[in-house]
C-alpha cells in the first residue's frame, strides 16, 4: 500500500470540514486521478496528505507508516513525498536552474548538481531556458519546471494539483505524456487532481470523483472513462445514486 | 550644529541596527514584527538593571543578547500555531506587555521614572570627541550587524528564507522547516535589536518605559519602508534619512511658530506621512530589494 487515507475529516476552519470521511487507497506505482467539480475537496485531499490542513478525524499513512501528526517538511523527507501546488508553484525571480537547485536543497552539493544536470538533460526545453527567470516561462514550461523540481529528491510519491490548469491543448498533451513517462522512469506513485478528465484518466490506472467533500465514485480508469455520471459529476451535478457501481472509498 | 549632527548620526546608526534586525525578519522572511521595540527593551533593561546593581557593562549587554535570542526563538515558535496576521498582532501585544511590566515593577525597573545614570562610554573625552567616538562605535556595530545580515540572506539559507516568505507551503513541500527557519531568523535578529537597546541606554544613560512605546517600532518600520524592505543597505539609508527628518522637525515649532505642545504630534505626523507617501508612491523604497541578478535571456 503506497498511500492510505482512512476516513478523514479535514478542513481549514474548525467546525467547517471540507473532507467528510474520505477514504482512499493509492496503490504502489499507480497513477490515480482525482476528479470533481470546484469546491469538492480535491486539492484539500492532497493538502491533507502533505499536512497543510488540519485533520480532525481519521488517518493518513504512507507506505504503512502513519504521518497524520508528522510536520509537512518531515513528511516530505522521511516519507518521500513530492508536491506540486496548483498556483505559485515556481519561484519566479529565480532562474530555471536555481529553481531546480532549491528543490534539491536538502541533497548534498554533488547530488544536487548531478540531479539538476540529469533533469535538465531529460527536459531539453528546460535546459534551453536554464538561465531564464522562472516567471518568464510559458504555462507549460512552468509546470514542467515545477514537476522537475519536485522530482529533484527522487520522491516515491508525487502529488500534483491540477497541473494542466490554464495550459494550451498541446501543452496538456505533452504534460500527460510526461506523467506516464515519469512513472516508468522514476518508479513513482502519482496522485493527480485534475479537471481534464479524459486525458488524465487515459494515463491513469484508477480514478475517483469527489463531490462536496466525499468520494462519490472510485474505480478503474477505463471504467470511469465510459461512465456517464463522470461527466455529470465533473460538470457539478449530483449523481442519481451514490455510492456508485464502482467501489466507493477504499 | 556639529554636536546636533553628531547626535543625530549616532542615534541613526543605532536605529540602523534596529532596521537591519527588522529587515531580517520582515524583509527576508516575511515576519511582520510589530513588537520589535520589545527586543530593544530587553537589551536596554538588561543593561540598565545590571549596571544599576554594579555589574560590568559587558555582562549587562551579554544578558540582554542571550535573553533576546531566547525570547526571539520563543516568539518565532508561535508561528507554529499562529497565522501570519495573528503572529503580527501577538508581537505587538507581547511588546506592550513588556512595557507594562517595566512600568509597574518598581523594585526591578524603577517603574515610570526609569533607570538613570547608566554609565556611558568614552567619559574621559570632551563632548564632541565623545560623540565622534560613539559614532565610530555605533557604526562599527552597525557594520557588524550588516555583515551578519548579508551572511544570513546571501547563503543558501537566504534563498530558503525568501521561499518561506513568498511560498511557505511550497517551501515545506521541498522539505524546508518553515517554523524552524523563522525561529532561527528570530534568534539571530532579536539580539541585534537588544544590542541596539543596550547601546542606546549607554549613550543616553537612561532607560524608561516611555522608550518602549509602540511608536518606536513604527519609526523603525518607516525607516525600513523608506529605505527599501528586503535591502540591508537600503534600510540603513532609510534609518539615516528618517532619523534626520525626525530630529530636524524638533525645530518645527520655532520655524512655524507652532505651540510646542502641538509640535510633538506634528513630528509623528511627518513620520506617518513619509511612511504613507513611500507605501503609495514608491513601495519598493529608495533602494528596492534585488532578489538577485539573473540573466533573463532565454
Amino acid at each position: 500500500m503506497s498511500i492510505q487515507i482512512r476516513d478523514i475529516e479535514a478542513g481549514y476552519v474548525a467546525g467547517v470540514p471540507i473532507l467528510k470521511g474520505v477514504g482512499v487507497t493509492v496503490e504502489d506505482r499507480s497513477i490515480v486521478t482525482v476528479l470533481g467539480p470546484n469546491g469538492s475537496g480535491k486539492s484539500t485531499l492532497l493538502k491533507s496528505i502533505m499536512g497543510f490542513v488540519s485533520i480532525w478525524r481519521g488517518e493518513v499513512a504512507v507506505d504503512g507508516e502513519l504521518v497524520t501528526r508528522v510536520p509537512p517538511h518531515e513528511r516530505t523527507l522521511a516519507h518521500s513525498l513530492g508536491y506540486v501546488p496548483q498556483l505559485d508553484n515556481v519561484f519566479g525571480p529565480l532562474s530555471v536552474h536555481e529553481n531546480l537547485e532549491i528543490g534539491g536543497a536538502r541533497l548534498s552539493r554533488s547530488e544536487r548538481r548531478a540531479r539538476t544536470r540529469e533533469l535538465l538533460r531529460l527536459y531539453p526545453r528546460l535546459e534551453e531556458r536554464s538561465r531564464a527567470r522562472a516567471d518568464s516561462l510559458s504555462g507549460g514550461e512552468r509546470q514542467m519546471l515545477a514537476i522537475a523540481r519536485a522530482l529533484m529528491t527522487r520522491p516515491r510519491h508525487l502529488l500534483l494539483d491540477e497541473p494542466s490548469a490554464g495550459l494550451s491543448p498541446a501543452a496538456v498533451e505533452q504534460l500527460f505524456g510526461m506523467l506516464a513517462e515519469i512513472r516508468e522512469r522514476e518508479d513513482v506513485t502519482i496522485l493527480v487532481v485534475e479537471q481534464n478528465a479524459a486525458q488524465s484518466l487515459a494515463v491513469s490506472d484508477r480514478g475517483l470523483v469527489m463531490v462536496t467533500g466525499e468520494v462519490a465514485l472510485d474505480g478503474d480508469a477505463p471504467t470511469l472513462l465510459d461512465d456517464q455520471r463522470v461527466s455529470e459529476l465533473y460538470l457539478g451535478g449530483v449523481p442519481d445514486a451514490t455510492p456508485a457501481t464502482a467501489s466507493r472509498g477504499a | 550644529m556639529l554636536d546636533f549632527l553628531l547626535g543625530v548620526a549616532v542615534v541613526a546608526a543605532i536605529y540602523g541596527i534596529l532596521a537591519i534586525s527588522l529587515n531580517l525578519q520582515a524583509g527576508a522572511t516575511g515576519l511582520l514584527n510589530f513588537g520589535l521595540v520589545g527586543f530593544f527593551g530587553i537589551g536596554a533593561y538588561a543593561t540598565g538593571i545590571s549596571t544599576m546593581h554594579g555589574a560590568p557593562w559587558p555582562l549587562g549587554m551579554a544578558i540582554g543578547l542571550v535573553l533576546a535570542a531566547a525570547a526571539g526563538a520563543a516568539v518565532g515558535r508561535l508561528g507554529r500555531t499562529l497565522a501570519a496576521e495573528y503572529w503580527a498582532i501577538a508581537t505587538l501585544a507581547l511588546a506592550e506587555l513588556l512595557r507594562l511590566v517595566a512600568l509597574n515593577t518598581d523594585s526591578l525597573t524603577r517603574g515610570p521614572q526609569g533607570i538613570s545614570a547608566v554609565p556611558g562610554f568614552f567619559s574621559g573625552l570632551g563632548p564632541q570627541s565623545r560623540d565622534l567616538a560613539w559614532l565610530g562605535l555605533a557604526a562599527l556595530v552597525l557594520a557588524l550587524c550588516w555583515w551578519v545580515s548579508q551572511r544570513v540572506t546571501g547563503a543558501q539559507f537566504g534563498r530558503v528564507l525568501r521561499l518561506v516568505r513568498e511560498q511557505p507551503d511550497l517551501a515545506a513541500s521541498l522539505g524546508h522547516d518553515v517554523v524552524g527557519a523563522k525561529v532561527r531568523v528570530m534568534a539571530i535578529s532579536a539580539p541585534m535589536a537588544a544590542l541596539a537597546g543596550s547601546l542606546y541606554t549607554h549613550y543616553i544613560s537612561f532607560i524608561g518605559p516611555g522608550q518602549l512605546e509602540p511608536f518606536a517600532t513604527f519609526l523603525v518600520w518607516t525607516m525600513v519602508v523608506v529605505g527599501g524592505l528586503g535591502n540591508a543597505f537600503g534600510v540603513i539609508a532609510g534609518a539615516a534619512i528618517v532619523q534626520l527628518l525626525f530630529d530636524v522637525t524638533r525645530f518645527i515649532d520655532d520655524v512655524f511658530d507652532i505651540p510646542s505642545e502641538n509640535a510633538g504630534g506634528l513630528r509623528i505626523l511627518v513620520v506617518g506621512a513619509a511612511l504613507l507617501g513611500f507605501l503609495y508612491f514608491r513601495s519598493g523604497g529608495l533602494v528596492p530589494e534585488r532578489l538577485r541578478r539573473i540573466d533573463a535571456r532565454s
